[in-house]
């Protein structure tokens, strides 16, 4: 596997929220890296933070929400120049994210001309009153100095690219007038309008019949190839992860719990939680009429977090006394990264990397 | 539960949510209504203006010390009197009493304080005769001035041209103003819920039919439209038959604000999946509507009342206020202020003014408190 | 998009006959035959009417048929422009009317474009920076908009007007215009007169509307396609003023085209109090001597200007949305 230097690096990020009633540690210590060409998967439960960071890492996240702690440094790839990750430098080696304006020039080269996000919703995602080629157009001219008729063709040829058909015409219309599957793919036409580096698809195939999901999958793969981009797939869907993702992160309650390369994690899960989750998964080999494992109790409330280990209260694998004290470190076994207590002294290197 | 090859198995811990959660996971409806209604400080404040308004209601011939009827008219166009409450140091509130004295040039009797004349007011005075709540013969009023007589010596918020008592004239004013509101809004009510509910809950041409005689109704300008009806109503009609009459009037304008709320509620609720599970279950369509439709739209029905009542009360005073609403010998705020139309007069005699005071008070809580119940009525409210 | 046309047309056709049936309710209503009236009246400023030309009133206005023939033939011949005599004034209608109707229109369109003008930026602000002292502020003024009754407002400003700065701030004209031919000068005098009866006309629905701005401002900025703007890098204020103020722009629209209705009535009561030209104290004067014909017509022109402003309104918000254009459901 190719293993460029990642050029957006996690580290430790937290983001908390601040509503009335107490704090909610959304993020609460996620670190991973994003390398050109790859995709990077984030699977977790509803709430266990993975939008949150996605919206960290473009600094968009909504009051009374805020980056309190960690850092996401953006550094130039020196083998293959980008001119917005240049404009963004401005003469830097690197940047972090976490420390410039969310309002300021820096991010807003970053949004949409390095990182671009896909969101779930398409339909809600898109104004209801401008048209699709007016929304595209702009995200051109925000970043590329070209003028509307360049910025209108261009939309147009990425219109056709992402698989919609009568491009021209399509462009003039709004978004009501296409059908899911489209939409999507005009999102995703939107987000590539500036040749990101990183596309963040923030569960892009969820609200998607399964027949269009595969169809959506299969242009993400595409442009990927294409382009060689990064790709940050959130989804809590499984099937879609083994299928996309080169490396894999499993968030629980705002923490990266394990992370590794696709295949590791898929056929030697460490985690409980992990495994949990993997054994969940309906399939057509399973024993028949035997009962369907799941997880016991629920996510705990927000405002009610268990000390220690996140996951203990859930864990089958729950060793009194050891497990509730504090967050475990994480181990590195081969090329996975597990935070939890059954691996705590079993620091496995694999040979080389 | 299959265990993969772990030695140490213990059984999970799930931990107990604490008190707090428990108690909004178990609330009834109304008390989370309640609780969330707490929290707007000026809802509370205004509920309680509210209330206490009703309470003039309820004792306006109490609070009033002088026949709201006596009339005058030497005594016409008194200023306010000043309550003074200490008699050198001793705590005693007294009123200096009027002296008329015959102006030589214009016959007309002018009234000047005389300091050295202190009348002691007095509590639970003898004054006029009155029926509390309508039932109970009684002439005790709250203040009075001892040994004399309340029309000619207590003048508090001065007098009208007629010389009558305008502080016990606004206390028996804001009984009709404040209870035509409620007349009224329980007609449009019954209108509003009945043709709102039926159209949103039968839904099709019905719904469009009722829906744009709304549409017509609220198009319509409604200010020429009452002054003509009631201007063409007749002279000689008794003041409770003029009183009824434009309460349904004014009922026949606000249905359609309360219909509106009403289908657009049935429209949502009729989607939601509870209510299908209630059709699943076998229950009749009347148990649906009043046993579980109902209660979701409650709130929202009380909410837009209590925002309802505020224009009921402008539109009544406007029209009395033109002379085309509640006439003498009725009394009610408009009617007082129907004193005031002229701003030469205003400038002269400005406590004639002074009914817009409560008008503009209660309008404005009536307002925080509509406000405060629709807050508290949306579950998804910020 | 043509069926929404229609759909308002419709809609328009039938507020006008509400509005002309309950128009000749009033003229109706008062006990009496009008003709009787009208000769009586006649008579006692001198002038007499003759049998024949009683007669042919009472054929004219069909005054022995049943009441839908009456109605009918009070209908035609006000289609044509003939809405009969003021009895007080022994002169037709349309006369004594005269541009008061324009003048009614000219303050109301004014008052509304003044609301639209004012509710909208404070609206945007109160909902982008809520809770801030200036939300607070506005609210707060807003609230006393909608509960102050306007002709209390008209009354409180001409008496703080006259008592302290020794101004009359009532009418339209000053006394030399008054009675003038128009011109560009008098139009001018218009003008300088038209803020202050605008503002306290259009003060409650000012109020209303900047509330309804800031609800659905606050709805819409928490919607996910502000995010994708965003997330585009689009700067702040452009965001907020290109897609979330745009949406709520549209129930915005429609509320203030129901104002229209209001802000006429309105107007009646104020113009009152102000002494302002318009339909208003005509209106007054005509009920009260009971001049059903004047009274009547004033109803029917009044109610048919608001139906014309409603449908403009209406088409104004299919300039504005897109989505009742292209529907095709």
């Amino acid at each position: 596997m190719d293993q460029a230097p990642p050029f957006l690096s996690v580290r430790d990020l937290k983001t908390y929220f601040y509503p009335d009633e107490g704090i909610v540690r959304a993020v609460d210590g996620v670190t991973f890296d994003i390398r050109r060409g790859a995709t990077l998967g984030i699977v977790g439960e509803s709430g266990c933070g993975k939008s949150v960071t996605a919206r960290s890492i473009l600094r968009i996240v909504e009051s009374p929400g805020r980056i309190v702690g960690g850092s996401i440094v953006l550094r130039q790839d020196i083998t293959r120049p980008d001119p917005d990750v240049q404009a963004a430098l401005d003469g830097r080696a690197e940047i972090d994210l976490t420390q410039v304006s969310p309002e300021g020039r820096e991010m807003r080269s970053v949004r949409g001309a390095v990182v671009s996000l896909v969101f779930q919703e398409p339909m809600s995602s898109f104004s209801p009153v401008h048209t699709v080629g007016n929304q595209i157009i702009e995200a051109i001219r925000l970043h590329r100095n070209v003028s509307k008729r360049e910025a209108r063709d261009r939309a147009i040829e990425l219109l056709r690219r992402v698989g919609i058909p009568r491009a021209e015409q399509r462009v003039d219309e709004y978004t009501f007038q296409l059908s899911g599957g489209l939409r999507q793919r005009a999102m995703i036409a939107m987000a590539l309008s500036c040749d990101p580096l990183l596309l963040i698809a923030d569960e892009p195939t969820t609200a998607l019949d399964v027949t269009t999901q595969a169809q959506i999958l299969d242009l993400l793969q595409e442009l990927q190839d294409q382009n060689g981009m990064a790709i940050m797939l959130i989804t809590h869907n499984l099937g879609v992860i083994a299928e996309m993702a080169d490396d894999v992160a499993v968030m629980y309650l705002g923490r990266v719990v394990e992370q590794g390369p696709v295949d590791d994690i898929f056929h030697a899960p460490k985690h409980p939680y992990t495994r949990a989750l993997l054994e969940s998964i309906p399939s057509i080999h399973s024993v028949p009429r035997v009962k369907l494992p799941t997880i016991t109790g629920s996510i705990p409330h927000p405002y009610n977090r268990p000390k220690g280990c996140p996951f203990h209260p859930r864990c089958v694998s729950y060793m009194r006394g050891v497990c509730e004290r504090d967050i475990p470190a994480l181990s590195t076994i081969g090329r996975q990264q597990v935070s939890c207590y059954l691996y705590e002294n079993t620091s496995v290197a694999a040979a080389g990397e | 539960m299959a265990a993969i090859g772990e030695s140490s198995v213990s059984t999970p811990v799930v931990d107990e949510p604490p008190e707090a959660e428990d108690r909004i996971f178990v609330a009834t409806q109304w008390q989370l209504m309640w609780w969330r209604f707490r929290k707007h400080k000026l809802a509370i404040v205004s509920a309680i203006i509210v209330g206490f308004f009703y309470f003039v209601v309820l004792f306006a011939d109490f609070l009033a010390y002088a026949d709201p009827e006596a009339s005058e008219a030497q005594r016409g166009l008194i200023a306010p009197q000043g309550i003074y409450l200490f008699d050198g140091s001793e705590f005693r509130p007294h009123v200096y009493a009027l002296v008329g004295v015959r102006d030589p040039n214009t016959f007309k009797r002018v009234y000047t304080a005389d300091p050295n004349q202190r009348l002691p007011l007095a509590l639970f005075a003898k004054g006029y005769e009155y029926r509390f709540l309508g039932i109970i013969p009684t002439d005790v009023h709250l203040i009075g001035v001892e040994g004399r007589s309340a029309e000619e010596s207590l003048f508090l918020l001065g007098t009208d041209v007629q010389g009558r008592d305008l502080w016990s004239r606004l206390m028996v004013a804001t009984r009709i103003s404040m209870t035509i509101g409620l007349i009224c809004v329980a007609f449009s009510l019954f209108l509003g819920v009945l043709l709102g509910g039926i159209s949103g809950y039968v839904g099709g041409a019905v719904d469009n039919v009722i829906q744009r005689v709304i549409e017509v109704l609220r198009s319509i300008p409604t200010i020429p439209l009452w002054m003509g009806l009631a201007a063409a109503m007749p002279r000689d009609w008794d003041i409770l038959k003029v009183y009824f009459v434009i309460t349904i009037i004014l009922a026949l304008i606000i249905w359609t604000d309360l219909a509106r709320v009403v289908r657009g509620r049935f429209l949502s609720l009729r989607e939601e999946d509870f209510v299908m599970a209630a059709e699943l279950a076998g229950c009749s369509r009347a148990r649906i509507i009043f046993r579980h439709m109902v209660p979701s739209f409650l709130s929202h029905i009380i909410a837009a009342t209590s925002l309802a009542l505020p224009s009921i009360i402008i539109f009544e005073t406007s029209l009395s206020f033109l002379g085309l609403g509640l006439r003498p010998p009725a009394i009610s705020w408009g009617v007082l202020l129907q004193q005031a139309q002229n701003v030469q007069a205003v400038a002269i005699t400005p406590w004639l003014l002074l009914p817009a005071v409560p008008v503009i008070v209660v309008i404005l809580a009536y307002n925080f408190l509509g406000d405060g119940l629709r807050d508290a009525a949306d579950p998804y409210g910020a | 998009m043509i069926g929404y046309i229609v759909q308002r047309l419709v809609l328009a056709f039938f507020t006008t006959l509400a509005i002309s049936i309950i128009s000749f309710a009033i003229i109706q209503l008062p006990p009496g035959d009008y003709v009787d009236a009208y000769v009586a009246q006649m008579a006692a400023s001198g002038s007499i009417v003759s049998q024949q030309e009683a007669r042919n009133l009472r054929i004219q206005y069909g005054l022995d048929e049943p009441v839908w023939v009456q109605y009918w033939k009070w209908a035609s011949l006000a289609v044509r422009g003939n809405f009969g005599m003021a009895m007080e004034y022994g002169r037709p209608v349309t006369e004594v009317i005269g541009d008061r109707l324009t003048l009614t229109m000219v303050v109301s369109i004014f008052a509304l474009m003044l609301t639209w003008g004012i509710a909208l930026p404070i609206g945007i602000y109160s909902a982008v920076r809520q809770y801030s002292l200036p939300d607070y502020v506005f609210t707060f003024i807003g609230f006393i908009g909608v509960a102050i009754p306007n002709f209390l407002l008209a009354l409180v400003i001409l008496y703080i007007g006259f008592a302290y700065f020794d101004m009359n701030v009532g009418g339209l004209f000053s006394p030399e215009y008054a009675d003038a031919p128009w011109s560009l000068a008098k139009m001018q005098n218009l003008a300088e007169h038209l803020p202050i009866p605008a503002l306290i006309l259009g003060l409650a629905t000012t109020a209303q509307a900047i509330r309804i701005m800031r609800a659905n401002l606050l709805d819409e900025l928490r919607k996910p396609y502000v995010v994708t703007a965003r997330a585009k890098g689009l700067p702040g204020w452009r965001v907020v003023m290109k897609y979330p103020v745009r949406v709520a722009l549209n129930p915005f629209a429609s509320t203030i085209g129901y104002s229209l209705p209001y802000i006429v009535s309105g107007s009646i009561i104020v113009s009152l109090v102000l002494s302002l030209p318009t339909v208003g104290p005509l209106l007054l004067k005509a009920l009260i001597a009971q001049d059903m014909f004047l009274a009547g017509t004033i109803v029917l022109l009044t109610g048919l200007m608001t139906v014309v402003g409603t449908f403009l309104s209406d088409m104004l918000l299919l300039w504005i949305d897109p989505r009742i254009r292209l529907e095709n459901n």
